[in-house]
């Protein structure tokens, strides 16, 4: 399971090197998530732009990660692929996570955040 | 559907006749010739989407509850037929794994969501609704221990918000 990981200051991104986000590597995700983003403290933005296919256990395994930053802190996603975007809009999980077209897009809507 | 769309002559036939172990490695490498085959045969960006959607979410149902571990079934495996015709595709994935229990399918519902609780965020419960949602004129039938799953993807179709249209 291929991800990145940058630190900027408090703020973490994460970036999803996979075109597929799927039962077969779900668990790995949740814990690659946790191990990457132990080093900030803050806010998480997750750059799923090259995902082109997420299934359900993708989806458990981001809202896993989710919950796994705690209620103090948020995880944004960025980047979405049609496919993507069509599997969070059906389950309405679009409702949940902030969306961002893509990464400067998320860094921008945070200019002025602490 | 109207009479003047074309609908590329390639799928007007059988498209995949695959078998293939009852692994999350294995869903995912068919999932991949799938997509190739529906590429190659002219299948459009969304009836090509929707199929990967259903398709692992059929298919993941399969090796987590069909052949749920501790699993003693010998060569555990999924046949999956796609054929193509004017309205769509129509897919036919076989296993021989447990049955499902007795009672009506799953239908659409989703479990419930709430934004501001973090915490009790649903991690599963999507793959039935994700299913119903795709696919048109889903059956389940049990023969001589096999599973028959079937199922329409219309080539044009516009799935609705889940919840609503529930059946």
């Amino acid at each position: 399971m291929k991800m990145s990981f940058e630190a900027r200051g408090a703020l973490g991104l994460l970036h999803v090197d996979e075109a597929r986000l799927d039962a077969s590597v779900a668990i790995q995700f949740k814990d690659r998530f946790r191990d990457l983003t132990e080093a900030v403290g803050g806010d998480v933005i997750l750059d799923l732009s090259r995902v082109e296919f997420l299934d359900s256990s993708g989806l458990g395994a981001v809202v896993a990660a989710r919950k796994l930053l705690g209620a103090g802190r948020v995880l944004e996603l960025s980047g979405l692929t049609p496919a993507v975007a069509k599997v969070m809009t059906l389950t309405r999980m679009h409702t949940v996570f902030p969306i961002h077209a893509d990464l400067d897009a998320a860094l921008a809507s945070r200019v002025g955040a602490p | 559907m109207t009479m003047t769309e074309q609908i590329p002559d390639d799928l007007r036939r059988r498209l995949v006749n695959l078998r293939f172990g009852a692994t999350m490695d294995a869903v995912r490498e068919a999932l991949l010739t799938v997509d190739a085959a529906l590429a190659a045969a002219g299948a459009a960006d969304d009836l090509r989407t929707r199929a990967q959607i259903a398709l692992a979410e059929a298919c993941n149902n399969i090796v987590e509850h069909a052949y749920e571990p501790p699993c003693d079934i010998a060569d555990a495996a999924i046949v999956l037929d796609i054929a193509g015709d004017p309205g769509g595709l129509q897919i036919t994935l076989r296993d021989k794994g447990r049955a499902m229990p007795e009672g009506p399918l799953p239908g659409r519902e989703l479990p419930p969501i709430d934004p501001d609780d973090p915490d009790s965020l649903p991690e599963g419960g999507f793959g039935w609704a994700l299913l119903r949602e795709m696919t048109r004129a889903l059956s389940l039938s049990r023969r001589n221990g096999q599973n028959i799953l079937r199922f329409r993807l219309l080539h044009s179709d516009k799935p609705g918000h889940l919840g609503r249209n529930a059946i």
